[in-house]
Parts: structure tokens; sequence; C-alpha cells
């Protein structure tokens, strides 16, 4: 039996994913980073190979996506997220066209083919508006946890307009509506608001064609989803793996890799 | 010229260009003690035919901020104009010019930047305007503004004779006039059309060499990257524009270039993937730019760049009459302008074409933050090349010569994933 | 009689600003709406042809902006984002021509913009020149503006006489003289006309066609001596930086509620013409020569014979005002270079003056409101 691992080093988290080779998982790890994306990297590589049962030389390839993936010292190869993340969405939902990823640094929207090819995508990664961070600054501005968020906007009655456009002033924009005694579900369902029009926008630069799958960490919020496919007007698909996209797409390219039998980066051979 | 072992001469155009630069920034740095007027113009629209006729040394403010960029100033030129009160959403070459005033002129270049007996502000770029206003306020040098009718729309060509050419045409002429009359005013001097011609017949043997220079890139491999050997090719030839010297150097560049071809020698290695590149380089990162995509294998084969940074030189195809070289200054920079220089907003097609025409699988718009010449409507323009011809395309955006817009992780990223896009389709397309 | 002369005053000001915040082309005049981009433009050739000139003023602070983040650069000023979001979402699919001008590098992008994505509107760039100081100038705003007149000709398929020309150019003089006849009010007793007020009766004709402007205006002016002022005492200032992209009116009032404006640039391109255009001879040849030679000033317009600071302290001093507030509309480059220039005037000549940076699309004020108020307070214990 084959087995490859794929592992997603953004700036804040690191994931892992062991995949065999009919491409089922048979592990999947994640960490904050603490220290450094190098030694996290490997931390969370470790982690995998612990919850698979398996040891480092069962390993065929290893394909290393996210901002940290050229950190990524035992990497076979390097492929961007942007890819990996349509490679992802793709395998689960073969009829997506049109991929969303709200990750807690940036955005994309990714334009699919036929083949599950990457065609064409667009990023929001200078401005933290339209991404998880604009949750962040809610969550410390309410004191709440992040994963408390979601489920609190969905009680809104009445949501509140959020006009900033920036996440250094919305903490103080959000306080100032709490300050006037706006309830949090309607400040929060206006923040949600706020990220779902930009991300629309996002979507639209490269074009809205259905079927439209929505990953990363932020596809785990309902309040989102809800929100998204009302702006978008269409359903999205949310994949119940959203958090790991990246890391699934970068081991389903290190399995095409390995059935190709290419070898590894590193001069081990691999046991047949 | 230098030997190469088998004995084979090998051109040297680099050498005679950067000599030429030099030279020119030397005599910028004399020309007040030697006299001679000084005139600070733009590269898009300037009629420096007619400035040269008159004797006038040339300063290119535009190079100058560029330059502070290339020579890692810019930050501290740029902090002195915002300090003074700029705003930084201001172009950044103009606060980067604000920033040399403030430094008593002593530009990075070692040059002591004269202040300008003339400053020529055309319309191809309204900041032009702006930035004039500020010489007159700091050196008291009127602005002349030389308006240029660019294209009224995508599909209008100028047609000789034909109302709107000829009103066109006619406006430019009045206002050559009055430059002259100006020229006269400061130097004393009449004006010459003998030596005007001169000048043309000059321009006339770049213009030819400049197209010949940039057709010879559609080869496979490309010789040059246009983003990174035509921006030294550019300096050269914006600042010697007119002279016997500027001509010498192309010719250099021109065999140069075909000796290349004929060695089979392409500017990048392995060469995978050829590019059009629509925007202006980032001159603090200019190198790193260009690298991201050669260590994938792609060239810069064209760039629209290298039409408007170069004058309107390509002119596409147009010549100067030297008989009637007033006249013919007039109908040339109007049908210049409108063909090429205020093709900006209208890039689409073009793009689309050069695509063709240089064999290229995509076009990497670079978008200028302080820049809304070049980056107001590039992503509709991308928009439209996307969808309407179906080619790859890639959207990047930094500055000009402000270090802060440059994010080297977010950049390298668009990038890697444009040519994990490429390098799909062309699996795809082999596979068909 | 107070009571009466308030409340018909109160409709018209209604019915203006109704007709201001209008995006929409209605359907009767559909095709029939020229659409142009600020500054100036010389609507009186689009009136002879029988179409309204639309003046395209920005979506102001109540549209949401779905569309056009996808086109328009981030660095770029509101109204270029907004006036595209008004194309891509359908509000202007009723216009029969677009026209934007060369006052900056962004407007220019417009007509690509357009030409790209409505076609059918025939876009195009109406190139007025930056240099008007050329004796060659007249001739070529001449050419410019026959070639205009063609391409409406092309349109309505029939000749725009000179006879229809010169017609308009009467109703458009005689609404200039109200437009002034509003702001020597504004100017000489600002408690009976605010600037908000003036603006809205202003903006209102970009909606409508000249004659009921003018009509409009006539009867404004007609019931504003009659009304009950309270007198007030508060700051004269001038208030510029209107030029294109506009204020929210929130603004206006925001700076209203603590200080007279008593001239300012806002719409100016409605009055871009400061006096009559002459009414014989070839009316092209006289809109044309007006444009050069008795033509209002902004950042947008460079013009040797009206030096920037020179032109502030002339209008300060015209104005009667004792100070400047000096706006300028966020990523509005040529805003953003006058505004300094003009304050280091201002601080030589030792006028006090507040600098204000605004978006078209603000909707919050308390910040600015706190500005302005200090502002304020500082000119009345002068």
């Amino acid at each position: 039996m084959l087995y490859v691992v794929g592992v997603d080093i953004g700036s804040t988290q690191a994931k892992a994913v062991a995949l065999d080779e009919r491409a089922q998982i048979v592990g999947q790890a994640l960490l904050d980073i603490e220290m450094n994306m190098g030694s996290a990297a490997q931390e969370v590589f470790d982690q995998v190979l612990r919850v698979a049962g398996l040891s480092e030389s069962e390993i065929a390839f290893t394909v290393a996506t996210g901002y940290g993936r050229y950190r990524v010292t035992f990497g076979d190869a390097q492929v961007t997220e942007i890819s990996c993340h349509a490679r992802g969405a793709t395998a689960e939902f073969p009829r997506t066209r049109t991929v969303l990823d709200i990750g807690g640094q940036d955005t994309k929207a990714i334009r699919v083919g036929d083949a599950g090819e990457v065609m064409d995508f667009a990023m929001n990664d200078k401005c933290a508006a339209g991404t998880g961070r604009f949750l962040g600054a809610a969550s410390f501005a309410l004191e709440l946890p992040l994963s408390d968020l979601g489920p609190l906007a969905m009680q809104a009655t009445a949501p509140v307009k959020i006009t900033t456009t920036c996440t250094v002033f919305a903490e103080s924009e959000i306080i100032g509506h709490l300050a006037k005694g706006h309830r949090a579900e309607d400040v929060l369902a206006g923040m949600h608001y706020s990220i779902a029009t930009r991300c629309a926008s996002l979507v639209r630069r490269v074009g809205l064609t259905p079927e439209i799958t929505f990953t990363g960490g932020v596809s785990r919020n309902a309040a989102m989803v809800t929100l998204l496919q009302q702006v978008l007007g269409m359903p999205l698909n949310v994949s119940a793996q959203g958090h790991f996209m990246g890391a699934i797409g970068a081991a389903l390219y290190a399995l095409d890799h390995a059935r190709a039998g290419h070898p590894r980066a590193r001069a081990e051979e691999v046991p047949s | 010229m230098a030997e190469t072992p088998s004995g084979v001469l090998r051109v040297d155009a680099r050498a005679a260009g950067q000599r030429l630069v030099n030279q020119w920034l030397a005599n910028i740095h004399t020309a007040p003690a030697r006299g001679q007027p000084v005139a600070y113009i733009f590269v898009m629209g300037n009629a420096i035919e007619i400035l040269r006729s008159f004797g006038f040394e040339m300063v290119f403010p535009e190079i100058n901020s560029l330059q502070t960029g290339v020579r890692k100033a810019a930050p501290d030129f740029l902090a002195k104009a915002e300090d003074y009160g700029f705003s930084p959403d201001v172009c950044s070459y103009v606060k980067a010019d604000v920033g040399l005033m403030l430094s008593n002129m002593e530009h990075p270049s070692g040059t002591h930047m004269p202040t300008p007996d003339l400053a020529i502000a055309s319309s191809l770029c309204n900041v032009y305007i702006k930035w004039a206003e500020i010489w007159e306020r700091r050196f008291g040098t009127p602005a002349f503004v030389l308006d240029i009718p660019g294209k009224r729309f995508e599909s209008w060509r100028p047609l000789p004779g034909t109302p709107q050419y000829e009103a066109d045409k006619r406006w430019v002429e009045g206002q050559l006039r009055d430059l002259i009359a100006r020229c006269e005013d400061i130097t004393g001097k009449k004006f010459d059309p003998d030596r005007l011609a001169e000048v043309e017949t000059h321009v006339n043997e770049m213009v030819r060499l400049w197209t010949e220079i940039l057709q010879l890139n559609q080869h496979r491999p490309a010789p040059y990257n246009s983003m990174l050997d035509g921006l030294t090719y550019i300096g050269v030839l914006n600042a010697w524009r007119g002279t016997p010297e500027g001509v010498e150097y192309m010719r250099l560049l021109r065999d140069e270039v075909a000796d290349k071809i004929a060695r089979g020698e392409g500017r990048v290695p392995n060469e995978r993937f050829r590019l059009i590149f629509s925007g202006t380089p980032c001159y603090v990162n200019m190198r790193r730019l260009v690298e991201l995509f050669e260590s994938h294998g792609g060239v810069f084969a064209a760039s629209d760049y290298l039409t408007y940074a170069a004058g309107g030189l390509d002119s596409s195809g147009l010549f100067y009459d030297p008989s009637r070289p007033l006249e013919s200054l007039a109908e040339v920079t109007t049908l210049a302008s409108q063909l090429g220089l205020s093709n900006h907003f209208f890039s689409h097609h073009t793009l689309a074409r050069q695509v063709k025409e240089y064999a290229a699988d995509g076009i990497v718009y670079h978008g200028i933050k302080s820049c809304r010449t070049v980056a107001t409507s590039m992503a509709d323009n991308r928009e439209y090349v996307t969808s309407r011809y179906g080619l790859p395309t890639l959207y990047i955006e930094s500055d000009l010569i402000d270090p802060r817009y440059w994010s080297d992780a977010q950049i390298k990223n668009r990038v890697d994933a444009f040519f994990e896009v490429l390098e799909q389709r062309s699996l795809l397309d082999g596979g068909q | 009689m107070a009571i009466e002369i308030e409340s018909s005053l109160i409709e018209i000001l209604a019915r203006c600003h109704e007709l201001s915040m209008r995006q929409e082309i209605t359907d009767d005049e559909a095709d029939n709406a020229i659409g142009y981009f600020p500054v100036y433009f010389p609507e009186e050739i689009v009136h002879a042809a029988g179409l309204r000139p639309h003046a395209l003023l920005g979506g102001g602070n109540r549209i949401e902006v779905r569309y056009a983040d996808a086109r328009i650069g981030s660095f770029v000023c509101s109204i270029c984002r907004s006036t595209a979001e008004l194309g891509l979402n359908g509000a202007l699919s009723g216009l029969g021509g677009f026209f934007a001008q060369p006052i900056c590098d962004a407007a220019k992008h417009m007509a690509g913009v357009w030409g790209r994505n409505f076609p059918q509107q025939n876009p195009q760039i109406l190139a007025l020149p930056q240099n008007v100081n050329s004796p060659a100038a007249v001739r070529y705003v001449y050419d410019e503006y026959q070639r205009l007149r063609s391409v409406l000709e092309e349109k309505v398929g029939h000749d725009i006489t000179d006879e229809a020309i010169h017609a308009s150019l009467g109703i458009y003089n005689e609404n200039r003289r109200l437009q002034r006849a509003l702001y020597t009010i504004k100017r000489d007793d600002p408690a009976r006309l605010s600037t908000v007020e003036a603006y809205l009766l202003v903006r209102a004709g970009t909606r409508l066609r000249r004659e009921r402007h003018n009509e409009l205006l006539r009867e404004a002016l007609r019931l504003l001596p009659e009304r009950r002022v309270r007198p007030m005492d508060k700051p004269r200032v001038l208030f510029l930086g209107g030029f294109c992209e506009q204020p929210p009116l929130e603004m206006l009032e925001t700076i209203e509620d603590v200080c007279f404006i008593v001239d300012d640039d806002l719409l100016i391109g409605q009055r871009w013409i400061t006096s009559d255009v002459p009414e014989d001879g070839d009316p092209v040849w006289a809109l044309a020569e007006s444009y050069i030679q008795r033509s209002a000033a902004s950042p947008v317009q460079y013009d040797a014979r009206k030096h920037k600071e020179d032109t502030l302290m002339t209008l300060l001093r015209e104005a009667r005002a004792e100070a400047a507030i000096i706006a300028a509309a966020k990523f509005c480059e040529p805003g953003l270079d006058d505004q300094l220039a003009l304050s280091r005037r201002l601080d030589a000549e030792k006028v006090p003056y507040l600098v204000l940076e605004f978006e078209e699309k603000m909707t919050s004020f308390e910040q600015m409101a706190m500005q302005v108020e200090t502002f304020a307070e500082s000119l009345l214990f002068e």
C-alpha cells in the first residue's frame, strides 16, 4: 500500500493529511504555529504519521503548500494553496467550477475547469477585511471564542450595518455599536455580511459559475455559509473537511507523483 | 566590443549604454556651469526634437525618481515628501522628486540636479501637469503644458486628411510653435529648422532600429527580457533620443540582439513560457520581480511599457519627414499619441494581439498602487481579455518605487499559482 | 404668509432632493440621456439636439458596490468606482451616450471601462485641453465641439442647426444667471439660503430639462426674499474640494451646523462658464471661446492665468470669507496635490483653514463633526 502526505503551512496554523493509494484519508493533524514554520511543519508531519500509524519511510511522496511551503525541508514538491484547494474541492465535489477559500490570512476565489484545473484566480491577500481576520477582530472585541461567532450571528434579528472597511478600526466600530445598545448577535451578523459581500466581489472577479465550493477554516461557520449563499444567490458545497482542504489537495498531488513513480527529493528509497 | 575565447567578436551594448548614461548625468551636472539651458521633460510627450535643436540639456524627472527606487534611496525621499505634507496616496514618482528637492537636489546617482529653465508637461499623464505645478512653485519655472489629444475610444484611427486628424494635428502644431517662441525667449537663439531636421533624421533611424529590436523578441527563445533588459535599453534611448550617439547605441543593441538569435541564445536558458507584461516595473525590486518568473522558465517577450516608456519610439512605424520638420513633428506626435501613447485606457485588443505576435502563453498585469494612469481599469481590462480571448492572465500589484507595497510572499504565491495554471494548460493541450 | 413661503420652499427642495439623489434613467428618457463624467461638459450642444445631458455624479453613500471592485483598482477615488457600479448594476442602462473628459487619469479610464462593457452607448473621451493658454486653443476646442455635434447628429438622425444651439445658449445663459443669483444670496445673506439648499437646487438641474430647471430656480428665487430668516452668527468659510466627487449631504450639514459656507466649488461644472456665452455669431465658436476665456478654476484644469494659490486668495476675498475648508476626495491626485499647496499659502497669509479628506460613500460623521466644531470654535474666539 502506497501512502502520501500533504502539509499546509500557513502563518498561524500547520495542517497535515495522510492518504492511502485509494485517496482515503488515514490521518489528519493540526497545530498552532508557536515557534516557526519550519519546526511546526516537522511537528505536524510527525503527528499525522502517529495518528495514521505510519513511519516516515512508508511515505512515498510529500507535497507542501501554504505560505510556508518552502520552509518544509522534508517536502518533495511545493504546490500553491490555490491549486491545492482547487484540487481538494474538485475531488470531493466533482462538479465544482468555482472555489471560495476564506482562510485566516487571505481569501481566494478560484475558477476551475472541467478537469479540475485552475483557470483563473483572484486573491485578497493585502487587506484583512474579507478574511478570517475580520472575525478575529470581532472575537477580540466581544471576548468570545471564534467558534461561538457563527452560531451567535445566526440569532440576529436586526443586523447592524458595518461600514468600516479596515480591520484595525473594526474593533472600535464594534465596541461603538455595543455601547449604543445593539445586541452582539446583530453586530456579528453585520460583520459576517460585510465579509460575505467582499468575498462575493472576489468571486465575481473570476466569474460566478456553479457549482461553488466553499473551503478553508471559515467554511465551518454556518452564518458565513448562509450569508454567502444569500449574497451569491446560489447554494454552496461545503466540505466537512473544509479546514483541511489545502492539505488534502497537496496530498492528492503527492499521490499523482507517487503513482507516476517520481522519486522523493531526498535520497532515501521508498520500500516496495 | 569584446572578443570571446573562440575569437568571434561579441557586441557589448551594455557597456556602451552604461557609458552613455554616465555621460548624460555628467552633462546634466555641468550644464549650469557651462551655461547650457536645462529642460525638465517627461517620457510621454515632450517635443525633445525641438529642444535638442535649441541645445537644451534634458533632465527626465521620471528617470530621476525611478533611479531612487533602483538605488534604494526611495524610502528616505518618500518620507521627506510625506513629512512635508504630501498624502501617501500621491504618485510615488512625484514624492521622490519632492524628496530630491528637499535634499538640495542631490540625486543618489551623485548628480546635482540643476533647476529647469523650461518645463514641459504633456497631457498624456495628468499627473505630469500637477508635477509641473510643483516645479512652478519651487523653481519659479512656468510650466509649458503640451496638450496632446489622444484616442477618444478604442477603435479611433486617425487618418490624415480627415477633419478629426487635421484638427488634432493643427492643435499640436500650434502649441509647438508656441513652444518654439518660448525656447527662443529662453535661449536667445532663433529656431533652426535645419537643426530640427537633423535631429529628426536621427530619431527616424532610432525608430527603425527600435521597431526591429522589439520585433526580434518574437524569436523563440526570446533574446532579451522586455521587463529587465528592456528597462536598461529605454533609459539610454530616452536620454539620447535624436543624437548620433543614440543611433550608434541602438545599432549596437540591434546587432547584439541579432547576434544572440544567431547563436540561439535566449535570455532564459530553458524558456518554458513566453509572457506579455502590462504595467510598469517595480523599480525597487526590478530584478526580483523578473526572477520570480524566470525561475519558472518564464520570459517577458513584450510589454506595453516598452511602447509608452520609450516615448512612443516605436510610433507604429511613423517617421519624420525632414523636409517639413515642424509639420511632420506635429503629425507624428499626434499620431504616436493616438496609436500608442494613449493606449493605457484602451489596451485590451492590443495586448491580445501581442500575445499572438509573440506566441505568448499569457499576460501579466502589474497594478501600481500610486499610479492611476496604469492601474485604474486594469482589472476590467484583464476581465475582458480573459473572458473574450480565453487567455491566462495574472494580476499582481506593488508600486513603482515604494518598497512598502512589495510583499514578496504574496507576489510569489500568485506567480507560482499562475505557472501551475500554465503548466496544467500545456499538459492538457499536449494531451489533445 | 411666512409659513406658506417656507412650505413652498420645502416642497421645491424636497423635489430637488429626490431629483438629485435619483440614479436610474427613467423609461421616458431612455436613450435620450447623454451621460457625462465630471467636471464640465458643453451641455448646450446636447440640449440643442433634443437630448438630455445627464451629469454622472457618482453613487453617493447609499449604493452597495457589488461588481465594481472586480473592475476598478483599489487606490482609486470612490466616484470612479461607484460610477462603474451604476453601469454594471444596470442603473445606467438607459444612457444613450457616455463622455469622459481628461480631468485626470482615472477619469480617462472610465471611457475604457465603458468601451469594454457598454459599447452600445458609444462611449468616448471629449478631449478638452489641459492647455488653454495657446492662441490656437479656441480653434481646437471649437473643432472638438464640432466633432461632438456630428456624433450627436448621427445619433438623432438630423442636423443640429446653429439656430437650435443659439436657443440653447439662451436657456443656459439664463440658467447660469439664476445659479449666480443663488450664490449671491449665499454670500450676502447666508442665513437666508443654506449651502445644502443651494446645492440641491443646483444639482436638481442635472436631472431636468434646463427650461424646467430655470422655472424651478426662478420660483425659488421669488420665494427666498420673502423667507423669514433667523439671524445667526457663524464664521464665514470658503469650501473647496467638491469639484468632482461629491461630499455627502450629511458632511455639508455637519459643516453648516457651525459655519456659513459663503462660497464653494461644489458642482462647479454646472456653473463653469462664469458669464454669458455670447448669443450672436457662430454659437459653437462662442461656446469654445467661453471655455477658454470665461471659465472658473479647479484643480483639474491647468491655466497659467489662474495660479491655484492666487485664485484661492481671490475667492476668499470676494466671498468675504474669514477661513477656508480645503477638502479633497480620498485618492484624488489633483485634489490632494492642490490641498497641500493651498494649505501652505494659507499658512503664509495667516488665514485659518481646515483640511479634510472625504469619500462620497461616508456614512458616519462623528469624527468630522468634532474637527469642524473645534475649527469653528477657534474662529469664534479669534
